[in-house]
C-alpha cells in the first residue's frame, strides 16, 4: 500500500498552517512528524485522514483520491490511534479494542464470536490480554494508549496514524509504545505515521522524517537526513548536538539539546 | 410485553446460530434472566392488583381465555382486557421507550445528564402536543406535531451547545434548560389561550401523565411509532458504543457520524414524543432507568439497551399501579415518578459512585 498527500494546504481562517505538504509511506514504513507546540502537526494529521478539509491538494491510497472512496472501505486500511481521552461510558478494554472491528460491520449488526477473536489476538500482539476485563477509565495512561493501538489493530489495517503516543508516558511505557509500533512495521508489514515531540524518537523508529516549521517551510526526507542540527536549530530554535553512541554491536543516534537559539 | 419478547426471540437466535455465540452473551447469567423477565412478572402481578383484585393464575387465565377457550367470569374479562391491560402494554411501551430514548441520548452526547427531559425534548413534545390538542387534532397529528417540536427542540439544543466546536457535558445541559424554559412559556401560551370549559382541562391533564384513558384504539395509532423507535435504538446500540467516543475517533472506526447520530436522535424523538402524547410528560425514568442498567453491566450498550427497555418497562408498570391503586383518587405518574425517582437516583449515586459519572 502507499498512502501519500500532494500539495496538501491547509488555513484556520487568514492563518496559513500548513503548505504544500507533500510525503509518501508504504508498507513497513514508518514517518515521524516533528515539529515545534502550534506548528500544525494534529491538523495535518486531521487534514490527511479526511477530517479537515484541504484547502488544495489532496490525500491517496495506492493513487486513489481520498474523496472517491467510500467511509468505510478507507477504515479498512487506516487506523487512527487518537491521544487517549476516557469517554463517559466506562467501557471495559475488551469492549475498547472490539471497536475497532466497527469499518467490518454492517450498520445494524453486532461483532461476531469471529470478530471477538481478533480483538483478542490484538490484544495479545501488543501484551495486553491480562487487561481484558479491565475498565479503561481505571487503566494507566500507559496501558490505556496500548488498549488504543490494540484497537487500531484489530481493524486489520494497512497503516496506523498515531498522534503523539508516546506523550504523558513514562519512560518505560514510551520504550513499549516505540518498540511495538517498530515490531509492527518490521515483522506485520503495516505503516505508520507517528506525530513526536521527541526527535531522538524518530531516529530510533523511522525511516522517513517530515519537519514543519512555523515559516511554513517543511523538510522532508530519510530521517537521518533530515533530523540533523541545521533543521533542528531552523524549526525549532533550539541548537542541538547529534552523535553517535556505540552500545553492544550497534550505533545508537542521541539528540542532546544544547540552548534555545535567539531569532533576530 | 412486546419488548420481552424481541429481545428474548434474538438472543435465542444468536444462540442457535452459532455454537460459542453463547458465551459472547457472558452466559445467560441469573441477572440477566431477571431483568429480561422483569416486565413480564410485575405485569402479570400489577394487572390484578387494584380495587377488583384478580390473582395471578386468575390472570393468566383470564389471558389466555381467547386462546383456549375457557369460559371466564365476564366481569373479570372486561377488568383485566377492556381496561388494565391496554394501561399495562402502555406503561411497558413508554417506561421502555422512555429508558432507551434517555440511554442513547447519553451515549450520544457522552454525557450523563443527558436525557429526553434535559435536552429539551419532553417540553418541545409537549408544546407540539398541546398545539395540536388545542385544535382538537386526532391523535395521529397530536404524535405528528410533538415529534416535529420535539425535534426542533433538540436540534436547536445541539446547535446552541456546539457553538465553538466543543459539545462540552455542562454546554448541552445549559443549552438544554434555555430551550426548555422557552418552549415551557410557549406551552403556558398555549394553556392561557386554551378555552377553560374544554381544552384547558384536557391539556392541563394530560400534562400531569396519566394511564388512565388508556384503550387499544389510542394504543393502536401511538405504539407503532415507539416500538419502531426502539427497535432502530436497538439495532444501532454497537455503534451508540462508538458514538460515545470523541467524534474524530468514531469517524475513524469506519461509521458515518452525521447519519448515525441523526438516526439516533429521529428514533429517541420519535420514541419520546409518542410516549408523552399517549400519557403526558413522565418524567425521571430516562435519567433513572439507563443509569440503573449502566451499574448493572458497565459501559457496553449492547447490554444496556436491552437492560433499560426491560427495567424502564417493569418500572413504569409498578409506578403507575402505585399511581391507581394507593389512594382512592389516581395520583398523576409525573408526579410519583418524581417523588420516587429523585430520591432513588440520588441513593443509587451515593452508592456507586454514579457508574463513573
Amino acid at each position: 500500500m502507499i498512502f501519500s498527500v500532494e500539495d496538501g494546504s491547509f488555513s484556520f481562517k487568514d492563518h496559513r498552517v500548513l503548505r504544500d505538504i507533500d510525503f509518501s509511506v508504504s508498507s513497513g514504513q514508518v514517518l515521524s512528524v516533528l515539529g515545534p507546540n502550534g506548528v500544525g502537526k494534529t491538523t495535518l494529521l486531521r487534514c490527511m485522514m479526511g477530517f479537515l478539509k484541504w484547502d488544495s491538494g489532496a490525500t491517496y491510497i495506492d493513487g486513489r483520491e481520498f474523496g472517491t472512496m467510500k467511509h468505510d472501505e478507507i477504515w479498512k486500511k487506516i487506523a487512527y490511534v487518537p491521544q487517549s481521552k476516557n469517554s463517559f461510558l466506562s467501557f471495559t478494554a475488551e469492549e475498547m479494542v472490539l471497536m475497532g472491528r466497527t469499518a467490518h460491520l454492517r450498520t445494524f449488526a453486532q461483532p461476531s464470536a469471529a470478530d471477538r477473536k481478533i480483538a483478542l489476538a490484538s490484544m495479545e500482539q501488543v501484551g495486553i490480554t491480562r487487561l481484558r476485563h479491565k475498565k479503561c477509565n481505571e487503566l494507566s495512561g500507559g496501558e490505556l494508549q496500548m488498549v488504543l493501538i490494540a484497537r487500531a489493530l484489530s481493524a486489520s489495517p494497512e497503516l496506523l496514524v498515531l498522534d503523539e503516543p508516546e506523550s504523558n508516558l513514562d519512560f518505560k511505557n514510551q520504550l513499549i509504545v516505540l518498540e511495538t509500533i517498530s515490531k509492527l512495521s518490521k515483522e506485520s508489514g503495516i505503516a505508520a505515521i507517528v506525530n513526536t515531540h521527541y526527535p531522538a524518537h524518530a531516529l530510533k523508529i523511522s525511516d522517513m522524517a517530515l519537519i514543519l516549521t512555523l515559516s511554513g517551510e517543511s523538510f522532508h526526507g530519510p530521517t537521518e537526513k533530515i533530523v540533523s542540527e541545521a533543521n533542528m536549530c531552523e524549526a525549532f530554535d533550539v541548537r542541538v548536538l547529534i552523535h553517535d553512541v556505540a552500545f553492544e554491536d550497534r550505533m545508537i543516534k542521541n539528540v542532546i539539546p544544547l540552548s534555545v537559539t535567539q531569532r533576530a | 410485553m412486546m419488548t420481552f419478547i424481541k429481545s428474548s426471540t434474538l438472543r435465542v437466535k444468536r444462540l442457535s446460530s452459532k455454537p460459542d455465540a453463547g458465551s459472547f452473551w457472558g452466559g445467560v447469567r441469573a441477572i440477566d434472566a431477571a431483568i429480561a423477565l422483569a416486565p413480564v412478572l410485575t405485569a402479570l402481578v400489577c394487572i390484578g392488583i387494584g380495587r377488583y383484585s384478580v390473582s395471578v393464575p386468575e390472570t393468566v387465565r383470564a389471558l389466555l381465555a381467547p386462546l383456549s377457550g375457557q369460559e371466564m367470569d365476564p366481569l373479570t374479562m372486561s377488568v383485566i382486557w377492556g381496561i388494565r391491560l391496554p394501561r399495562i402494554v402502555l406503561a411497558l411501551l413508554v417506561g421502555g421507550g422512555l429508558s432507551v430514548a434517555g440511554a442513547s441520548f447519553q451515549a450520544l452526547f457522552s454525557n450523563p445528564l443527558a436525557t429526553p427531559d434535559t435536552l429539551g425534548v419532553a417540553t418541545g413534545a409537549s408544546f407540539g402536543a398541546a398545539v395540536a390538542l388545542l385544535f382538537h387534532a386526532d391523535l395521529l397529528a397530536v404524535q405528528v406535531c410533538a415529534m416535529v417540536c420535539g425535534f426542533s427542540a433538540l436540534l436547536v439544543t445541539t446547535s446552541i451547545s456546539r457553538q465553538g466546536g466543543n459539545n462540552s457535558i455542562v454546554m448541552v445541559v445549559l443549552a438544554g434548560i434555555v430551550v426548555s424554559a422557552v418552549f415551557q412559556a410557549f406551552l403556558s401560551l398555549v394553556q392561557y389561550l386554551a378555552n377553560p370549559e374544554d381544552t384547558l382541562p384536557t391539556i392541563t391533564y394530560w400534562l400531569l401523565g396519566s394511564m388512565a384513558k388508556a384503550n387499544f384504539k389510542s394504543l393502536l395509532r401511538g405504539a407503532p411509532f415507539i416500538v419502531a423507535g426502539m427497535a432502530l435504538l436497538f439495532s444501532l446500540r454497537w455503534r451508540l458504543n462508538v458514538l460515545s467516543l470523541q467524534e474524530d475517533e468514531a469517524k475513524s472506526l469506519g461509521i458515518n457520524v452525521k447519519n448515525t447520530r441523526l438516526a439516533v436522535m429521529a428514533a429517541s424523538t420519535m420514541v419520546t414524543a409518542a410516549g408523552i402524547s399517549l400519557c403526558g410528560q413522565v418524567g425521571w425514568i430516562g435519567l433513572l432507568v439507563p443509569h440503573m442498567s449502566r451499574m448493572i453491566y458497565g459501559g457496553d450498550n449492547r447490554r444496556v439497551i436491552p437492560a433499560s427497555i426491560c427495567l424502564g418497562g417493569a418500572l413504569l408498570v409498578l409506578i403507575d399501579t402505585i399511581a391507581r391503586g394507593a389512594t382512592a383518587a389516581e395520583i398523576p405518574v409525573s408526579v410519583l415518578t418524581a417523588i420516587i425517582g429523585a430520591p432513588f437516583f440520588i441513593l443509587l449515586l451515593r452508592k456507586t459512585g454514579g457508574a463513573r459519572l
